[in-house]
């Protein structure tokens, strides 16, 4: 139905909004599902305050990541501030002011993305900021089925099981590079961190299809 | 705008590093990169198994191990590891053959996937690529080497014997019905003996009035009847003949009927007019009928050249014998094994030869003296890798009566038997050997006395003296007083292997001729002489591998062969240190030997030269590897005899 009060949403919204999933995908084989792996570099932690400085995402295909699918943004900010966060991402100001408009980021973002599965390390906060900037952009937050390689690994590798402690808190890229025998390349670029999450996505996989005994199903993943 | 991407440029980084891709150049490398695929194995996993069809794609081994399986027989056994930096899958790529092994995970792996076709559109414009790539499909195939064996046969369009028989095989053809011996069910047991005794064929058909087969009675029947289970002879054959005939009909294929009674596990097929029991019997025949009948065979060339009365119908064979010789060779049939074959029809020709000869003689109402003589087959005749009418290499031994000058008289007379062999053998179209080595000449027609103190005395320095040794230890029997021969070239081999000097000159001829490969690789061709611009393959690659299959048969005393090949497959199962090299140079030696083959057939010539310009790229690439394989039978041999120069 229409409400009275609705704008007509923008055909980028409209397009997104369009490509819905397959209901049973969570029983298929995620061989065959698009994935994408994403990674976002933000001024800080604050949802709502803080805002978006670069994107990157990869895409896998059959279990393989696919290097040409790389793709990367630095978003466009007049004004930021220099903050802890820069000491970590190291994206100065300087680079913000020759990124490109969030809304055009976003645009294209949507439609590399469309319904594929998201995969990511601390996922939740980044899609929290992706959310955050569609909704201010095209009023609609992002609806796909995500992943957390964080919660696959304290799902799937023993040493990062769940305690049951309260402050127990989710493994770091770090952490779980070291222990697996990850080379990460270029921590805390958005690209690289994608990338190396990719391969401890990929990592994890093999794990638990091991563990299953066949292939791994959607259903299967946190 | 996008950032640059710095995946890639991590990527290409970690391919340059290893060959083939460091010989590529950067931009290419990133592109390939660029266009890479990732993926992650944990351990346990499999990234393919044996039989998969060939793949799309090439793995970089970025990270982690990977254990190569062949499964064989329900057995499983690992035959290679790749390591980071290694490619996986090449083989399987370049050969577009289905994987041969299966490749397990030992240790979390991380895989860079490159497109094959890609790959192989680089690499088909880098030489250096291109030859690193080939180079590690030879050694790839041949780590596990029993894993190769059959595959490589058939990677290389080899074909085994059987089936290059099979593609010549000949269709079955009844002989004159008069050479059929039948008889009738009611026919007593004794009569038919009788009959079979009378034809000397070993069974009699069964067959009804109008001679359609009842069944066959073969002499094993009667033996089994008559003597063991002492039945009466007086019996009807129709109480032993057993199970219905198997038939065949004319002019269907006799390998078609091999088979059948392999499968059957009959000794004899009946052939009939309409191929049914239900039609005239026109013959029988045995599984060596059809053999011989096939006329690619070598059991018929045997038995023609038995049959042989006169030297022109030998010289007829011969020229036929060369003909199936190259049809073999160009079906890539191994070369070590084809020198065989023809050795043994050789020595059948030098048989047949010799009892012509000694017919004449007693025409002529004279003979030989009474001693033990026999007659050998030397130098590379010896080794049986004489496929073509090229020269004669042979010498004669003949047993001393203690007393020179008897010696010499005997001598005399031998000689001038020898000569007429000799004669007879070039008119069947065998080149006199250049430096004489014939049994015609008396320095090469010696009692074994004389055999054996020229031996021990042999002069180290005088390189005449050394050839003549080395030769010499090549021999083989071929006609005459067999335990005579036998015993010279126990002889020979123990007093050689007890002369440390000699041996040690036999390692240092060994190893005198370098690989013919410049330092990129190249080869080095002749540069003076009437061969400018050719290659020497005999001087160059086969005589080293000779020798030093030749002074480790001494060394190890392994005299059960005579064949070079037969010496490199003896080394590898006495000596387990040399297994690997041993095997590697047999099949060094065999290719080479196809080469020159090969090349004489089509030169007309001995194949010693060939003409690397000519040569495939395949070829090429292989011949470099072969040199290789030369190099290291070489510093084997370095390290048995201790030739290094020592630092003093």
């Amino acid at each position: 139905m229409i409400w009275p009060f609705s704008r007509p949403k923008d055909p980028v919204a409209l397009r997104y909004l369009s490509c819905k999933p397959d209901q049973r995908r969570e029983k298929r084989e995620i061989r065959e599902l698009p994935i994408v792996v994403l990674d976002a570099e933000t001024t800080g932690f604050r949802v709502g305050f803080d805002r978006l400085l670069t994107l990157g995402l990869l895409k896998i295909e059959k279990l393989q990541i696919a290097i040409d699918s790389a793709r990367s943004w630095t978003i466009y900010r007049e004004t930021s501030v220099i903050n802890e966060a820069v000491q970590v991402h190291g994206i100065l100001p300087s680079e913000s002011r020759n990124g490109i408009p969030e809304r055009e980021v976003l645009a294209e973002f949507f439609e590399e993305l469309q319904d594929a599965i998201i995969v990511g390390h601390h996922i939740n906060f980044d899609i929290a900021m992706l959310s955050e900037a569609s909704k201010r952009h095209f009023r609609i937050p992002l609806k796909n089925r995500v992943v957390d390689t964080g919660h696959l690994a304290m799902q799937e590798l023993a040493t990062f099981k769940r305690t049951g402690y309260p402050n127990q808190r989710p493994p770091s890229l770090d952490e779980l590079c070291l222990h697996l025998n990850i080379p990460s390349l270029e921590r805390h670029t958005a690209l690289g961190d994608a990338y190396t999450t990719g391969l401890l996505f990929l990592n994890l996989c093999a794990r638990l299809s091991r563990r299953l005994d066949r292939p791994v199903q959607l259903g299967d993943l946190p | 705008m996008t950032t640059p991407n710095v995946i890639p440029n991590r990527i290409a980084a970690s391919l340059a590093k290893y060959p083939p891709f460091s010989h590529l150049g950067t931009d290419e490398v990133f592109e390939l990169a660029s266009k890479a695929r990732v993926r992650a194995l944990v351990s346990g996993d499999t990234l393919f198994e044996q039989g998969d069809p060939p793949p799309k794609d090439l793995f970089f081994l970025e990270n982690g191990r990977i254990e190569y399986y062949w499964a064989n027989e329900g057995k499983s056994e690992l035959v290679d590891v790749r390591d980071i930096g290694d490619l996986i899958g090449l083989t399987a790529v370049l050969e577009t053959s289905p994987h041969r092994v299966t490749a397990s995970v030992a240790e979390d792996c991380l895989l860079y996937a490159i497109e094959a076709e890609r790959f192989l559109k680089l690499i088909e414009f880098n030489d250096t690529a291109r030859n690193y790539v080939r180079r590690h499909l030879f050694w790839a195939t041949r780590v596990g080497g029993k894993v190769s064996v059959p595959d490589e046969a058939r990677i290389q369009g080899k074909r085994t014997i059987l089936e290059s028989y099979f593609e010549g095989a000949q269709l079955v053809k009844p002989r004159p019905l008069d050479r059929l011996l039948t008889c009738l069910p009611d026919e007593s047991l004794e009569v038919a003996t009788a009959m079979m005794v009378a034809k000397r064929v070993p069974s009699i058909l069964v067959v009804d009035d109008r001679r359609h087969p009842l069944g066959i009675v073969t002499s094993i029947n009667l033996l089994k009847e008559i003597v063991v289970a002492g039945g009466s002879a007086s019996s009807p054959v129709k109480s032993l003949i057993s199970g219905p005939v198997h038939t065949v009909a004319p002019e269907s294929s006799a390998a078609a009927a091999i088979l059948l009674m392999l499968r059957q596990r009959i000794s004899l097929v009946c052939v009939t007019e309409d191929g049914t029991p239900e039609s005239k019997a026109l013959d029988v025949c045995t599984y060596k009928d059809l053999l011989a009948r096939t006329s690619r065979h070598p059991a018929f060339f045997l038995n023609q050249i038995r049959r042989a009365r006169t030297v022109s119908r030998l010289r007829e064979i011969c020229d036929e014998i060369e003909l199936v010789g190259k049809s073999y060779l160009e079906a890539k049939v191994s070369g070590i094994l084809v020198g065989q074959i023809f050795a043994e029809l050789n020595d059948v020709l030098i048989e047949r030869l010799i009892a012509l000869t000694l017919e004449e003689l007693a025409d002529s109402g004279k003979e030989l003296p009474q001693v033990d003589w026999a007659w050998m087959s030397i130098g590379s005749d010896g080794r049986r890798e004489q496929i073509l009418r090229t020269d004669m290499d042979n010498a004669m031994v003949f047993a001393s009566t203690g007393d020179p000058a008897k010696d010499e008289a005997i001598r005399n007379e031998l000689l001038a038997f020898n000569s007429s062999v000799i004669d007879k053998f070039v008119a069947c179209g065998f080149a006199r050997c250049q430096g004489g080595v014939m049994s015609s000449n008396p320095r090469w027609c010696r009692s074994e006395t004389e055999w054996a103190n020229e031996m021990a005395k042999v002069n180290i320095e005088n390189g005449e003296d050394v050839l003549r040794a080395s030769i010499l230890l090549d021999m083989r029997f071929v006609e005459g007083k067999r335990s005579l021969c036998l015993d010279l070239r126990k002889s020979l081999f123990s007093i050689a292997a007890k002369n440390a000097f000699l041996l040690r000159r036999f390692a240092e001829i060994a190893v005198a001729t370098p690989p013919p490969l410049s330092f990129f690789g190249k080869f080095l061709v002749e540069k003076k002489g009437s061969n400018v611009g050719e290659f020497d393959i005999k001087a160059k690659a086969l005589s080293p591998l000779r020798d030093a299959a030749r002074v480790f048969a001494i060394q190890y005393n392994l005299t059960s062969h005579h064949s070079t090949g037969g010496r490199l497959e003896e080394l590898g199962e006495a000596v387990p240190e040399l297994r690997e090299i041993a095997q590697h140079a047999y099949g060094a030696y065999d290719f080479l030997l196809q080469l020159r083959n090969l090349t004489g057939l089509e030169r007309h010539d001995s194949g010693r030269y060939i003409t690397p310009s000519k040569l495939s790229k395949l070829d090429r690439a292989q011949l470099s590897n072969i040199f290789d394989v030369v190099r290291m039978t070489q510093q084997a041999v370095r390290r048995t005899f201790h030739l290094d120069p020592r630092i003093s």
